[in-house]
Order: structure tokens, then C-alpha cells, then sequence
């Protein structure tokens, strides 16, 4: 008589595959996002330093930076007047959520979150111009979440 | 408390200020004297400093007019005194000894306190004119570095006002409150006082007395000029902007009153932390354009204010404002206009770097705005101007930006121009109330977007000198006003100028901008909406069933109305009828059914003039009642059952729905009238509206339906009989149907010349059910057709133009029923016939194209059988497994089958699903003259053949008896079959297998023990693929045996049973070959050379005569064109060896 054999995935890999699914659902959400402002590829927007850029080759290096940058996406696109981007956000506290278990599960210390006074005085003063900052805030997300999936597994540094 | 007293001529213009102590233990008063206007010390605009020395109280206790005048250092110049260098003692008072001394110094800003030395105390003073110009404010601050400092308990100010303008005094002594919380007078906490009222024309002397315990001392007299005084409030409202010429600018509004002139100071700063600030001094213009702001910084600026050239204090320092210098800046940053205008804004780089040579600009982000349209101003502004801009939706605005152009991609800053353009094309509507007392007016907002801060207004005129028709975009008059619009956004006149043009439209404000929509001009006549009429009534009349409504409408408005009326029974999803056009105030309408419950409601609107639709008036509902009893009865018509072995019969009758129009208008319900042959009558009351059923068990049997309500019961009746004896009337020549479309078949009949004429017809028509189809009970329809009807009877219903129906006619005489004709109408093209009749029609037919068929063939290929097949069988003796076998023994056929006894049918034909090919021939008794064309093909085996069936197969069964049973003669056969089974078919297995492996060895037909060429499919017996079929004449005692031989190997008994049970003239009867795979191409070349391949023992010479073989192609053919057979050849071959027992004896028969 045959034995079956069964293995039960290691939590950690377990948490880090949720979160790669669900950083690729919040990609695929984003790129469904149907946002009225249509950027041509011809257009680069500037002035916005303070919205976490990937675009670097740089990899990721921490998981508390991973957990830093999200939190900040979260707090763009909660402060913009951006609509349909309810389930986005939710994905992305989601996905904090699941960085942070990730962190506690090879002994990282709490987060503790950077003083974000002088982007919150700059979405507040800017609220305005919500369709360039809101445009580019979703497109360095989604760059950001690919990089996240590409070197979650090489993330071991709090 | 305490007086002060003026004293004699020399004193006349004496202001003296009594200060008197309230200590706060005791309260001691003494009382100082200044008797010399030119001794007096004018209040600078800035801060002064009064240091004494206290004297003893005990020591002078003297009446304060003892006080010579001559004891107190004078003023001599009020020049001097305001020379802001003039830092000499400029005051005293000496009494007993003691000293006071006033200093004033423009330059220092600090205490001047802390620069003299002084024995008992000293106080810092600025006094000022608030921005209000209604107090005179002193502010009286103790040094805190004398001893005697916290020893200070009491102050007290007195003061005279002069009018500066006369000589003499117009005021008198006043003695000004100093605040009850300042009055501990201890500590570091500065004393003020505060002198209400003032008035900028007088001048006021103030006299300050200072008690500390049993001492005091009395400051020199103070003048002061409130308009030299003046602090104004700061400025107001700061705010920076950037110019088209882009200048930074920061402005303010100046305050408020400013009696004068002023002078302004800026300053601003970039660092919030520690601010250096820069400062803009002598500013005279209600601005400044600082150059030197930085983009990218965050600066903070401040401005105050004071009079310009005179003598007054600086206010305040304005509230910061934070300034943020963007990259780029647009002017104006949000633009409102109106869709379709021309739009500029310009584009300032702050940082100056980029040059303005090679920006784009691009709308929405997505539209690069065409370079003509742009322009450079200089080296960092760059301009556009958008021509007839669109509507802006759905986003509410455009986006429009400036951007650096880098080869193929434009660096755009994150800011835009926000470009509102808003359709103006606004719908204003009206309606002036039913009694045209107010006319209510909205506008639909279109959904649009507006900059934050922008207000609409629903502007409107009246204007009475002219119409509305004659009016061209009047719009802007000096008399227009704003409507203050109710709480859902609307604007009500009220009273009402019935025929004054009233011209409205939206304004949006945004900043200096104003967006006007276009006007609507509105008479308030033209836009009544009438109350809806009241009073509704309605009601169907009782003779004719009809509607018949009525109303009232109101007084006002005067003119003619017309009326629309709209109807609905009371159902669910409500569909109305409307009656337009109505100018009564009463209505009568035919409806569809008079016996329901109506609802109604009618609406007015103005006749021959424009007006509203009023709304509907309240719903109104009919009532349903009895108008009459029903006038027939229902139709309806039969269905017998009768139970052939009990020999009872039911009748049922099938009731149609009466005609509501017959009923007027409620049957409450039906009543069946039974009377037999016996005399015996009664009746049923029905439960049921659509059938009943009673027994019949009498010869003659009579029912009547009756329908009945609570004003009676019909008169009219259809009444049907029923007898069991009595002759049924041929009364029907020809009937016919045909079918003219999917929803009508026309029927026609003729009747016999002397027949008498029908009451009516009843005419059945009934679906027939396709093979294998679940017969209904009772699935027929039925109609009563008149009797008059001569010509064609068109009956409607779903017919499927493919599918068979059957149709039956019925007289009807008053005696009872006449003789019924059927007509069927099927999808094979015989209408007309019955089908009995076209299937016998079809069958002989075939059987005769197939007898000339199977004799041709046979004819052909008895003859070629002959030549080519005996000379090709293999010699088994050459077979490796027949050597040594004695087939000449009659033993060595049982051993042969011994030898394969283990193997199993089963496997053998799964593990070699197609391994040989194989032909049944038959043998033929009689010459194919002799046969009849019909062969019992289409013959279904009769009941007596079934004990013949159930025998079970046996070897010992004699082929004798079989031979000597006489052939069983079929009604429907036109001929005599007498055709006998020279096919052998095995009976089991063994024998087969033989065969099969006999083929398998050598590649032929073995003919060893079976006088059959092993024709055995293996798996399926597909027909149209591998089938060779051959026709043969049956022996109707031998259809069974060869029907089982088919390979219908999947059916039962039971299901042989139903087969040949079932009265199917189709059915038709096969021998069978198939190919193995491995032998295909074979098979084509079987196929192909047709009489070349032997399809019968070789050895068999007594008992087989050669059979022409037949083309297996040819002849599949052919009866797949005539016959339906997929089914049963797909079925499986196996289990076919079950039921060929019956061939046995024929086998034993051709062996020898």
C-alpha cells in the first residue's frame, strides 16, 4: 500500500506568495483603473519627489522600506479627491498588513513610520492638481509592486 | 472717592490730573497742581519714561492747592519736547524734596529706566490712538529694577480734554478707570489706561499719581494730540500673485479707517525657522514686486503700516502670509468661460533656467496644443490662446500645461491651468399654478462643474413694454435682478404679470469673471398648467358594456381645455389606453372586456394655445356587476374512454372558455343537464371551468352545459348525445387539410349529395408524436365549425410545417354524431393520404424496386459465383491447424471447437475489434422468379410466432422439423414468401471464433465446419461504414432468427419483442459483411471487383447453391436512401450469438 506523503508550505513562503498575488492583483487593478485622464507617452510629469519612485535598478532592500513606501502610496491616494481607487487602497493596507507579518516572522522590530508632515502638507496644498499627482502616484505603484514581486524573495533585511 | 477742584483765573488753562492713591490696604489721596500750560510735556508717538522720588505723606500733609507752582520744572518748548533727540530732563515735580522726571528718547526702543538712576521708581509709558480712533491708550510698565518698585500700590490718571481749536475749556476734570485686575499695581505686569471717546480735535493733559503706603508722588502734566498719536491697524488681506510679465508681487488692502495717508514696511523671509527677514521700507503703493523669491522656497511675509510724513505710531505686523514659489505659475491658474470662446493664459518659469524657446504646450496631457497658438513674451513667460474651447466634461475643466520639450518627450510640472468651460445652454422652465397666482421657474444645471468659489445667480427683467416675441436677446439691463431661489433651486414670481415678458437667465461668477447663460423669455399665460379636472366618474354602462366617464374642471384658467382620458384594468403591470382629443367633460369608449374593474384618469391642458399637460387627476375604479344573466351556455365536446375488459366507459367533456361578451358579465358557475335513455335526468354543478366527466352506461346519453350567474342561467345550450347503437350518418364525401403557414392549415370538406346537413362540424386536430415520442392522452384540439361552411375552414394554431398532424371531422346532427373522416398531413410529401394508406403506397414501391434489384443481382452474380469463388477456397488441409484433422469425421468439428473453448467472445472481440471480413449469403429455395416483390420486409411478426421465438437455440434442433413448418402467410403480403435460410449463422461462439481465426491464418474464408464465410463484425455493425446488406426473401418463420442475426446485438428479448411488435412496414431485413482494418484495402478492392471475392463455402456442394453476391457498395446505397437505419446498425454485434439458435437446424441442414 502506497503512503501518501503530505508537506505543509512554510508560513513564510506562504505569506509571501499571498503577498505576490496580491500585489499583482493591485497591478491588475491599476491597469483597469479607469481613469478619465488619458496621459499621452509623450508626457513625463515632474515636481513630485515625494511620491516613491522604483524606476531605479536599485533593488528593494528592506521590508520596512516596503512597508514605509506603501504607507505613503496609501497616504497619496487617500488624500486625493482620485476616484475608484477605494479597492486599490485596500490592497495596498492589504499588502502592508502582510509586509509587516513578513517582518515580525524573522524578528524585525515595529515599523515606526517617518514623519510625513511635509508630504501631507504637499497633498494638501496640491489637492488641486489631483489628476497629475493621482496619474502619477498609480503608475509608480504599479512599478513599484512589480519590483515588490521580482525581489520579495531576496527580501531578508528588516 | 475724591473731587478734583479747579483754582482761580491763573489756572484757567491748567490741565491738572489728580492721582489719587486707593491703596489697597487704606486708600490715602493726595492731589497734585500744574498750573502751566508751557511747562506741560507732549506725548511723543513712542516710549517715555517717568522716574521719582517718593515723599513722605506725614511730612506733607498739606492741602494740595498749598502746592506752588513754581516747584515744578517746566516744559518751556513743545517742540523740544517732540525732538526725538531731546533726551534731557523735560519735566519734574518737586514736592518736599522730592523729584520727578520725564525721558523720552525716539532711538531707544528698550527702557529708559534701566539708563537712569533713580532713588524710588520708574515707569515706562507709551500711550497711542487705537486703529478705531476711539481710545487713548496709556501703557504704564514698572521697572523692575528699583527698590521700590514692588512697593508701587496705586495709580491714578486724571485728565482734561481741550478743544484745540478754541482757548478756553470745553471739557472739564475726568478722571480715567484703570482696570480693576491692573490695580494691585505690583509686580512686573504693566498698567494701562485707557481714555474712551476721544475726540482727534482735542487735546488731552494727563496728570499721574503714584501711592505706595503713606507715600506719593506726582508725575509733571502730560499733553497729548490724539491725531500725533495714531496707531493704525495693520494691513489687510496679503496675498501673492504672479504677473503675466512674470513679476512676483505681494499686495494688500490697507486698513481700515485711514484717516490719512500711509507709508507701509514689508518683510519677508525664507527661512521658517530662523527668519531672516528682508524689508521693504517707504512703501507708499498698496504692494511691492520683490525680485529675489526663489522657486522652490517657502517664504513668509509680513507688512505694516503709519502715517505717512506726521508724527503716529506702526501698527502691527500684518498676519503672515506663506508664500510658495512654484516652478511654473500659471496666469490665471483657473479660467471660467463660456464653450466656444477663446481662452489666453500665460506660463511663467520661475526658476528662469529652461528657456521659454522649446516649451510645448499640451491640453489635457493628451493633446499637444498646435505651436501656433503659442507664443514667447520673454525669456521665461510663454503664451496661449485656445481657440472655441469645448465643452469641458466630464471632468468639469481642461487641463492645460506648459512643458519643457526634450526631444520627443515634454517634461511637464505636476501643475496645470484648470480651463472651465461651461455650456451655457441652460433650460429654464415655467409654470404658472392653476390659478395663476405664481409662476415657478427652474433651471436644469446640465450637470456642470464650477471652480471652487464661483456663485450662480438666476438673474431675471420683466418687461412690460414689449412682448416676448418681439424681444432679441434683451438681456443686460440696468433693471435686472437676482431671484432668491427657494429651496429647490427655483424662482417663484409671485404676484404675477400674466402677460409681461419676463426674461431670465444663469450668471456664474468667478472672481472678475461672469458667465450668462442664454436668456429665456417667458410670458407666464403661455405656461399655465391647469389643476387636473376633479369630480371623476366612472361607470360601464349596463346595455352596452361601455365606458362612460364624466368630470369637472375647474374655474380658472378661463380659457377652453381639452381633456385626455387613460384607462387600465386593475393588473399589475398596468398598461393604459389613453382617449385624446376629448373637449366634453364626459367620455364613452367600447372596451376589450366590460366585466373588470377599470381604472381612469383624466388630465386638461389648454385648447388651441401653448400650455401645459395638467397632471392626472386622482384614479378613479369602475365597479363589476351582474348586467344580465348569461345568454349561452359553454361549447364543448367529448372524449370516451372505454375500458375494453370492463367494458365501462367514461366521457369527458372538454369545455371551452365562454366569450366574455356572451357572459355580461360574471358566471358564477356551470351546470352539466344529464338525461339518459331510461328517462332519468340530473344535473352536476361543475368544479372545474374546463372538463368533467360522469360514467356512461346507458345506451343514450344526453348532457347540456349551462352557464348561470345571480341573474340566471343561459338559454342557449350546446347539447350533445351519445349513443352506442345508433347508426352513425355518412354524411362526409372528401375531407382534406393542408397546411398554409406555420400558424394556419386550411381544411375542406364535401359532403355526400343526399346526405342530410350537419347542425355543425366538430373538427379534431392532434400533433402525431414522432417514433419513440410519448403518446399524450387527450393531446388533441378541437373547434366547432359552422355547418354552413362550404368552402375552406381556415384553423389557426402552431404547426410545425415538418411535423405529421392528423385531423378528424366530425358532423354533428341533432340525433348525435355522424361519421368521422381523418386526414393526416406528414412531412413526406403525401398529404392527402391517410397514413395507412401512403405507408403501404411506399412500401410496395419499395419492394418492388427492391426485387428488381435482388434479381438482377442475383442473377448477375449466381453465375460469377460459380467461376470465381470455388476455385479460390484454400484446401484447409494446408492450414497449420487443421493438419492432422479427419474433416471428413463428423467428431472433428465438435474437437475443433474443444480446442478454442477457453477463449471468451468477449475479449476475442474487443482485442481484434475488426478482424475479418465476412459475407452473409443466403440460399435461395426457389428461383428468384418465383418471389414476390413484397418480401416481408415490412412484415411485423405476429403474436403466434412468439412461442417460436422464445425457443430457446439448440443443436439437436431438427432442421427437419424445421423445413416441414409451413410458412406463415402475412394479410399484408401480396405473395407467398417462400424463401428459406441458406445463410448459416452460428450459434456460438466457438464456431465463430473458428471462423474468425481460420480467416486470421491464411487470409481467406475458411469454410472448414461452417458452410458460412465468417461473417462476423467484431464490434459495431456500422452500416453506412463497412455493412454489405443483402436482400433476401424470408421465410416469415425464419424472420426472427434472421432479424437476431442483424446485429441489433443490444437488444433484449423483450426488446426483440417490441421490435417486431411494432407495426413498422419499414423494417427491413439485412445480411451483413464487414472488414477488418487490417484487410480495408481489401475491402475496397472487394468492393470494387465486386464478384471476385467468394462469399460462400466452397466445400458446401449439396446444400448452397452459389448465390450471386451482391455489390455490397451498390446495394448499401441503396437502402440507405430508402430506409432509416443508423440507429440499430450502430448497436454493438455481440449479442447477437444469443439469438441465432434458429439457424442452427440450417446449419446442420447445408453441412450435409
Amino acid at each position: 500500500m502506497l503512503h501518501l506523503c503530505y508537506s505543509w508550505p512554510v508560513p513564510v513562503d506562504k505569506v509571501k506568495n499571498e503577498a505576490k498575488l496580491l500585489a499583482q492583483t493591485t497591478i491588475i487593478r491599476i491597469e483597469k483603473h479607469t481613469d478619465q485622464f488619458k496621459v499621452s507617452p509623450n508626457v513625463v510629469f515632474s515636481g513630485l519627489e515625494l511620491i516613491p519612485d522604483s524606476s531605479s535598478d536599485k533593488a528593494l532592500d528592506s521590508l520596512g522600506s516596503v512597508e514605509e513606501n506603501l504607507g505613503i502610496f496609501q497616504e497619496i491616494l487617500s488624500s486625493l479627491p482620485v476616484d475608484n481607487v477605494d479597492q486599490i487602497l485596500a490592497d495596498i493596507v492589504n499588502l502592508q498588513i502582510i509586509i509587516r507579518s513578513l517582518a515580525v516572522s524573522i524578528r524585525c522590530a515595529p515599523f515606526k513610520s517617518r514623519n510625513t508632515g511635509q508630504l501631507e502638507n504637499f497633498l494638501k496644498n496640491n489637492s488641486t492638481f489631483q489628476f497629475t499627482i493621482g496619474n502619477v502616484a498609480l503608475d509608480r505603484l504599479q512599478k513599484y509592486l512589480l519590483k515588490l514581486i521580482r525581489n520579495l524573495d531576496q527580501l531578508k533585511k528588516c | 472717592m475724591e473731587s478734583t477742584t479747579g483754582r482761580g483765573g491763573s489756572f484757567e488753562k491748567v490741565f491738572w490730573l489728580l492721582c489719587l492713591a486707593a491703596s489697597l490696604q487704606a486708600g490715602a489721596v493726595a492731589q497734585i497742581f500744574i498750573d502751566e500750560d508751557a511747562n506741560a510735556f507732549w506725548i511723543p508717538p513712542w516710549h517715555f519714561s517717568l522716574s521719582c522720588n517718593l515723599y513722605n505723606e506725614t511730612d506733607a500733609g498739606i492741602n494740595p492747592s498749598q502746592r506752588s507752582p513754581g516747584n515744578i520744572n517746566k516744559q518751556t518748548n513743545k517742540e523740544s519736547a517732540m525732538n526725538p533727540h531731546n533726551t534731557d530732563l523735560v519735566g519734574s515735580g518737586i514736592w518736599n524734596e522730592t523729584r520727578c522726571h520725564l525721558w523720552s528718547d525716539i532711538n531707544s526702543q528698550r527702557s529708559l529706566c534701566d539708563d537712569k538712576v533713580m532713588e524710588v521708581f520708574c515707569l515706562n509709558i507709551l500711550c497711542w490712538v487705537d486703529g478705531n480712533l476711539s481710545h487713548l491708550t496709556c501703557n504704564l510698565m514698572p521697572s523692575s529694577r528699583p527698590r521700590g518698585t514692588s512697593m508701587l500700590s496705586t495709580v491714578r490718571l486724571h485728565y482734561e480734554i481741550s478743544d484745540s481749536s478754541s482757548e478756553g475749556l470745553s471739557g472739564g476734570h475726568r478722571e480715567a478707570v484703570i482696570p480693576a485686575f491692573e490695580s494691585s499695581c505690583s509686580g512686573e505686569k504693566a498698567l494701562q489706561c485707557v481714555i474712551p471717546g476721544i475726540n482727534m480735535n482735542y487735546t488731552y493733559t494727563l496728570l499721574l499719581s503714584v501711592t505706595h503706603h503713606q507715600s506719593r508722588v506726582e508725575a509733571p502734566a502730560m499733553r497729548a494730540t490724539p491725531g500725533d498719536l495714531v496707531k493704525p491697524h495693520p494691513p489687510r488681506s496679503l496675498q501673492y500673485e504672479m504677473t503675466p510679465e512674470g513679476v512676483s508681487r505681494i499686495s494688500w488692502r490697507s486698513p481700515e479707517p485711514a484717516p490719512y495717508d500711509l507709508q507701509y514696511e514689508v518683510r519677508y523671509s525664507a527661512n521658517a525657522t530662523e527668519k531672516t527677514w528682508t524689508n521693504v521700507e517707504g512703501v507708499l503703493e498698496a504692494y511691492v514686486t520683490p525680485g529675489d523669491l526663489k522657486a522652490g522656497l517657502d517664504y513668509t511675509a509680513q507688512a505694516r503700516c503709519k502715517r505717512d510724513r506726521r508724527p503716529g505710531l506702526w501698527s502691527n505686523w500684518s498676519k503672515p502670509l506663506y508664500i510658495r514659489v512654484q516652478e511654473v505659475t500659471y496666469i490665471p491658474a483657473t479660467v471660467l468661460t463660456t464653450a466656444g470662446s477663446n481662452v489666453t493664459v500665460y506660463c511663467v518659469f520661475n526658476n528662469r533656467s529652461p528657456s521659454v524657446k522649446k516649451v510645448v504646450w499640451w491640453l489635457n496631457a493628451s493633446e499637444k496644443v498646435l505651436e501656433k497658438l503659442y507664443s514667447v513674451m520673454n525669456d521665461h513667460v510663454s503664451r496661449v490662446t485656445l481657440p472655441s474651447v469645448s465643452p469641458s466634461k466630464p471632468r468639469g475643466y481642461h487641463l492645460l500645461q506648459c512643458c519643457q520639450q526634450t526631444g520627443e518627450t515634454s517634461d511637464c510640472n505636476y501643475r496645470y491651468a484648470q480651463i472651465y468651460a461651461v455650456d451655457v445652454n441652460f433650460l429654464i422652465s415655467c409654470e404658472t399654478n392653476g390659478y395663476q397666482t405664481n409662476m415657478t421657474c427652474k433651471w436644469n444645471p446640465n450637470g456642470i462643474q464650477l471652480p471652487q468659489g464661483s456663485s450662480v445667480r438666476f438673474m431675471y427683467r420683466i418687461r412690460n413694454d414689449i412682448s416676448c416675441d418681439a424681444l432679441q436677446d434683451d438681456l443686460h439691463g440696468a433693471d435686472a435682478k437676482e431671484c432668491q431661489l427657494g429651496v429647490h433651486d427655483e424662482c417663484t414670481f409671485q404676484p404675477l404679470y400674466l402677460y409681461f415678458c419676463h426674461i431670465m437667465w444663469i450668471e456664474i461668477h468667478y472672481k472678475l469673471v461672469t458667465v450668462r447663460s442664454h436668456p429665456a423669455y417667458v410670458t407666464p399665460m403661455d405656461v399655465v398648467k391647469p389643476d387636473p379636472p376633479f369630480n371623476v366618474k366612472a361607470e360601464i354602462t349596463q346595455t352596452e358594456g361601455f365606458l362612460n366617464m364624466s368630470w369637472e374642471r375647474r374655474e380658472l384658467p378661463v380659457y377652453d381645455l381639452q381633456f385626455e382620458v387613460r384607462y387600465s384594468g386593475e393588473e399589475q403591470d398596468r398598461k393604459w389606453k389613453t382617449l385624446g382629443n376629448v373637449y366634453n367633460e364626459q367620455a364613452l369608449m367600447e372596451v376589450a372586456d366590460p366585466c373588470v374593474v377599470y381604472v381612469v384618469q383624466v388630465r386638461c391642458k389648454r385648447h388651441n394655445g401653448t400650455g401645459h399637460w395638467s397632471t392626472w387627476s386622482s384614479p378613479v375604479n369602475t365597479r363589476v356587476n351582474d348586467i344580465r344573466a348569461p345568454a349561452r351556455g359553454p361549447d364543448f365536446w367529448r372524449v370516451i374512454h372505454e375500458d375494453t375488459v370492463t367494458k365501462q366507459a367514461n366521457v369527458t367533456l372538454l369545455l371551452k372558455p365562454l366569450n366574455i361578451k356572451e357572459v355580461f358579465c360574471m358566471v358564477k358557475g356551470f351546470r352539466v343537464q344529464h338525461q339518459t335513455s331510461s328517462g332519468s335526468t340530473w344535473s352536476d354543478d361543475l368544479s372545474s371551468t374546463t372538463d368533467y366527466s360522469f360514467p356512461w352506461t346507458e345506451d343514450f346519453h344526453s348532457v347540456s352545459v349551462i352557464a348561470f350567474n345571480s341573474l340566471g342561467s343561459s338559454t342557449e345550450n350546446y347539447i350533445l348525445n351519445v349513443s352506442r347503437h345508433a347508426r352513425k350518418i355518412q354524411s362526409v364525401q372528401s375531407f382534406r387539410a393542408s397546411i398554409v403557414n406555420s400558424s394556419c392549415v386550411a381544411l375542406s370538406w364535401k359532403l355526400l349529395p343526399d346526405s342530410p346537413l350537419p347542425e355543425s362540424f366538430i373538427i379534431e386536430w392532434e400533433h402525431q408524436k414522432k417514433e419513440g415520442g410519448e403518446e399524450e392522452e387527450d393531446s388533441f384540439k378541437w373547434v366547432r365549425a359552422p355547418s354552413n361552411q362550404t368552402a375552406k375552414y381556415y384553423l389557426y394554431d402552431a404547426f410545425f410545417v415538418h411535423d405529421e398532424y392528423r385531423f378528424i371531422l366530425y358532423p354533428i346532427f341533432p340525433e348525435g354524431e355522424g361519421w368521422p373522416e381523418t386526414f393526416y398531413i406528414n412531412n413526406k410529401g403525401d398529404n392527402g393520404r391517410s397514413r395507412g394508406e401512403g405507408a403501404a403506397y411506399i412500401l410496395l414501391l419499395i419492394i418492388a424496386f427492391l426485387s428488381v434489384v435482388l434479381l438482377v443481382a442475383l442473377a448477375i452474380s449466381q453465375h460469377q459465383m460459380k467461376k470465381l469463388v470455388w476455385k479460390d477456397v484454400p484446401n484447409p488441409n494446408n492450414c497449420s491447424w487443421a493438419q492432422g484433422v479427419d474433416f471428413k469425421k463428423a467428431e472433428t468439428i465438435g474437437n475443433l471447437f474443444k480446442h478454442h473453448k477457453r477463449l471468451t467472445s468477449g475479449l476475442l472481440l474487443l482485442e481484434s475489434e475488426r478482424i475479418s471480413e465476412a459475407v452473409i449469403v443466403e440460399k435461395m429455395k426457389q428461383s428468384v422468379e418465383e418471389k414476390e416483390t413484397r418480401v416481408a420486409l415490412d412484415v411485423s411478426l405476429s403474436q403466434s410466432h412468439e412461442p417460436q421465438q422464445d425457443s430457446p437455440p439448440s443443436e439437436q434442433h431438427s432442421h427437419t422439423e424445421e423445413e416441414e413448418r409451413e410458412p406463415v402467410v402475412y394479410p399484408e403480403s401480396s405473395g407467398e414468401p417462400k424463401i428459406e435460410y441458406a445463410t448459416i449463422l452460428p450459434s456460438d461462439l466457438y464456431k465463430q471464433q473458428k471462423s474468425i481465426s481460420s480467416s486470421s491464418d491464411e487470409g481467406n474464408f475458411s469454410a472448414n465446419n461452417s458452410d458460412i464465410s465468417g461473417s462476423f463484425p467484431n464490434n459495431l455493425w456500422e452500416v453506412e461504414n463497412q455493412s454489405c446488406i443483402h436482400l433476401a426473401q424470408v421465410n416469415p418463420q425464419m424472420l426472427r432468427s434472421f432479424n437476431s442475426s442483424e446485429g441489433f446485438s443490444e437488444a433484449s428479448e423483450d426488446q426483440d419483442d417490441s421490435l417486431l411488435d411494432e407495426p413498422c412496414p419499414e423494417r427491413d431485413i439485412y445480411y451483413l459483411g464487414q472488414v477488418s482494418t487490417e484487410e480495408e484495402g481489401e475491402k475496397e478492392k472487394f468492393l470494387k471487383e465486386d464478384a471476385q471475392v467468394p462469399c460462400q463455402d466452397s466445400r458446401d456442394e449439396t446444400g448452397h447453391e452459389a448465390n450471386p453476391l451482391l455489390s455490397c457498395h451498390s446495394l448499401l446505397q441503396f437502402k440507405m436512401n430508402q430506409t432509416d437505419l443508423p440507429q440499430k446498425s450502430s448497436r454493438l454485434y455481440m449479442p447477437q450469438f444469443r439469438a441465432v439458435s434458429n439457424t442452427i437446424p440450417k446449419i446442420t441442414k447445408a453441412q450435409k
